[in-house]
């Protein structure tokens, strides 16, 4: 596990080239910690991450890496720090799966190095850590979409970057590898990882963040415990539907839209 | 088993040198072989037989040639469609060979030497990429990759309506075979001088190619992502652009227009050796300098003239690339 580290964002402003998408934004992240970003589609989710990577600059404001400005640092300096995980896609060629993780060990070579036997060691390690050792030789354009995503979060823990940003690693997942890839993610914040996500169902952020901020309009509207923030009020104003946000006879929240139950038995 | 396929395409390449040595208009043996061996080394001081001339001024250069040039073709493919992440690209992509066609054929035009035509098609294949390169920097903000292709789609087809132009304006006894000759790629007139111009420019644009096989690798997984596991994106991709456009317009300029090698060969080698850079790019230089001496064997060999080597690879190329979309797959090898 590399040292302690912290992920700060200060009143920063997100977009492109003469287009503001949003404003205002402060937040900040430590080990151990897991960050929900949750908010309605076109909210401006996908260019705080980017901004956050330093994939594209900020507009105002700066995104920090314990204490110093990510826009000065190199690209492989950020990799040693942030590990991104995107969401699970398909690569046009046909990359064995150990091959996708060797892809994450490129920051830690020489420019004109190429992975040796104890990287690859290291990546069947993290493969194994997840529970896909067995996957290695296979073709990652054929495995399923949750193994492709566990590969990638694999990718990332392989680049050994204290903190990871994953990019909706639930989306176009079966509710098996949903609960899979979540569990997973808790298990790395309890071993110390700081986690940025972001999410389309609020269940998810209330299963596995310790933090929760709710991004509308380019505005960061509420950051805060989930029990906080994710309220029926909130949700019901951010997605512009009814919700509830109800608990279980196990003392779970869960969020659902507010119609009438169906009838007993019908 | 890593290296398996190695061998045997190191193999295969041998056998299309030795084939290509001996076969075309001049059968040659092995006696013609060993005299010039023989007088190379000082032992024979005798007359020269004409096998030995045509296998020295000949066969040889046209034999050296064409490995170099299969090779740099097939090496630059492969480092466009791992770069632009589309295996459906090739050397002609980003304009190179239709600009360094213009620069040759702009050379046939004003009567130059050979050297001088050499020069203006390397100069127009730079041109092109460098025109493409500018135009894709000035529309920031779109996909940068599909800005590239587009650019090089829309300078080749300018650069395409020049050749045109000169063919019209060329004297149409003389000079207009000539171009028609070149455009469609031939080693006939190849010799060891060009070469020794031609092949430290090849080696040249492989030294960064080599060195920087890993990252390129990471960069198929494109821009975003490349980044974000460190790769200086940018930097790397104007480099590697440079390197793979310096490999083609150095061989456009002694074979004139040779297509489909550069698309049909990377993909050959993905299958041999899977999508990985590092194993890729040799397996397909192997492949592409065999491909090449065998073609070029046919193109002397098949007719009692000259088939010019673009016809051939055409007819080849054609229907394996019908064959590639037929399959269609969502990935590639």
């Amino acid at each position: 596990m590399a040292a302690v580290m912290r992920l700060e964002a200060r009143d920063l402003s997100i977009g492109y080239r003469g287009h503001l998408v949003g404003s205002d934004i402060s937040l900040s992240l430590g080990p151990g910690e897991v960050l929900c970003l949750l908010g309605p589609n076109g909210a401006g989710k996908t260019t705080l991450f980017r901004t956050l990577l330093g994939l594209q600059p900020a507009l105002g404001g700066s995104v920090l890496i314990d204490g110093a400005p990510l826009a000065a640092l190199r690209p492989a300096e950020i990799a040693r720090h942030l590990a991104y995980v995107p969401q699970a896609h398909v690569t046009e060629f046909s990359y064995s799966v150990l091959d996708v993780v060797l892809m994450g060990r490129t920051a830690r070579l020489k420019p004109f190095s190429s992975p040796g036997a104890a990287d690859e060691r290291l990546a069947r390690e993290k493969l194994a850590g997840l529970g896909i050792a067995d996957l290695a030789a296979q073709d990652y354009t054929r495995v399923s979409g949750g193994q492709r995503q566990l590969a990638l979060i694999a990718r990332a823990l392989a680049q050994e970057a204290p903190i990871l940003v994953l990019d909706e690693p639930t989306a176009s997942l079966d509710f098996g590898n949903q609960a899979l890839v979540l569990g997973r993610i808790r298990d790395l914040a309890r071993q110390g990882f700081g986690i940025v996500l972001s999410t389309h169902d609020p269940d998810h952020a209330l299963l596995v963040s310790t933090r929760v901020a709710i991004i509308a309009d380019g505005a960061l509207r509420a950051i805060g415990s989930p029990d906080a923030v994710v309220t029926a009020e909130m949700l019901s104003a951010i997605y512009r539907t009814q919700v509830l946000v109800e608990e279980t006879p196990s003392g779970r929240r869960v969020c659902v839209p507010a119609w009438e139950a169906p009838a007993p038995g019908g | 088993m890593r290296h398996g396929v190695f061998v045997l395409l190191l193999g295969a390449l041998v056998a299309a040198l030795l084939l290509g040595l001996a076969v075309g208009p001049y059968p040659l043996g092995f006696a013609d072989v060993l005299h010039a061996a023989a007088r190379a080394v000082g032992v024979d001081n005798g007359a020269p037989t004409p096998g030995e001339i045509v296998f020295g001024r000949v066969r040889l250069p046209r034999v050296a040639a064409g490995m170099l040039v299969g090779a740099a073709l097939a090496g630059a493919g492969t480092t466009y469609q791992t770069l632009f992440r589309n295996p459906l690209v090739s050397p002609d992509i980003l304009g190179v060979a239709t600009g360094a066609g213009l620069g040759a054929v702009a050379g046939i035009l004003l009567s130059l030497p050979v050297a001088g035509i050499q020069g203006l098609a390397f100069l127009g294949g730079l041109a092109t990429v460098g025109l493409v390169y500018v135009i894709a920097a000035a529309l920031r903000g779109h996909d940068r990759t599909l800005v590239l292709v587009l650019g090089g789609v829309v300078v080749g087809a300018l650069a395409g309506a020049c050749i045109s132009l000169v063919k019209i304006l060329a004297d149409p006894y003389d000079q207009l075979p000539a171009i028609t000759f070149w455009l469609l790629g031939s080693l006939a007139s190849v010799k060891l001088a060009d070469l020794a111009t031609v092949a430290p420019l090849v080696l040249a644009g492989l030294v960064p190619l080599v060195l920087f096989r890993w990252r390129i690798g990471v960069l198929s997984l494109g821009d975003d992502e490349a980044r974000s596991l460190g790769v200086d994106v940018f930097r790397l991709r104007a480099l590697v652009i440079g390197a793979a456009t310096l490999m083609t317009a150095s061989v456009v300029a002694v074979s004139g227009v040779i297509g489909w090698v550069g698309l049909m060969i990377p993909h050959i080698a993905r299958m041999l050796v899977g999508p990985n850079f590092s194993r890729l790019l040799p397996a397909s230089m192997l492949l592409g300098a065999s491909f090449m001496l065998i073609v070029d064997m046919a193109a002397r060999s098949i007719a009692r003239v000259e088939t010019p080597l673009g016809i051939l690879t055409a007819v080849l190329g054609a229907p394996f690339f019908l064959w590639l979309l037929a399959r269609g797959r969502r990935t590639w090898g």
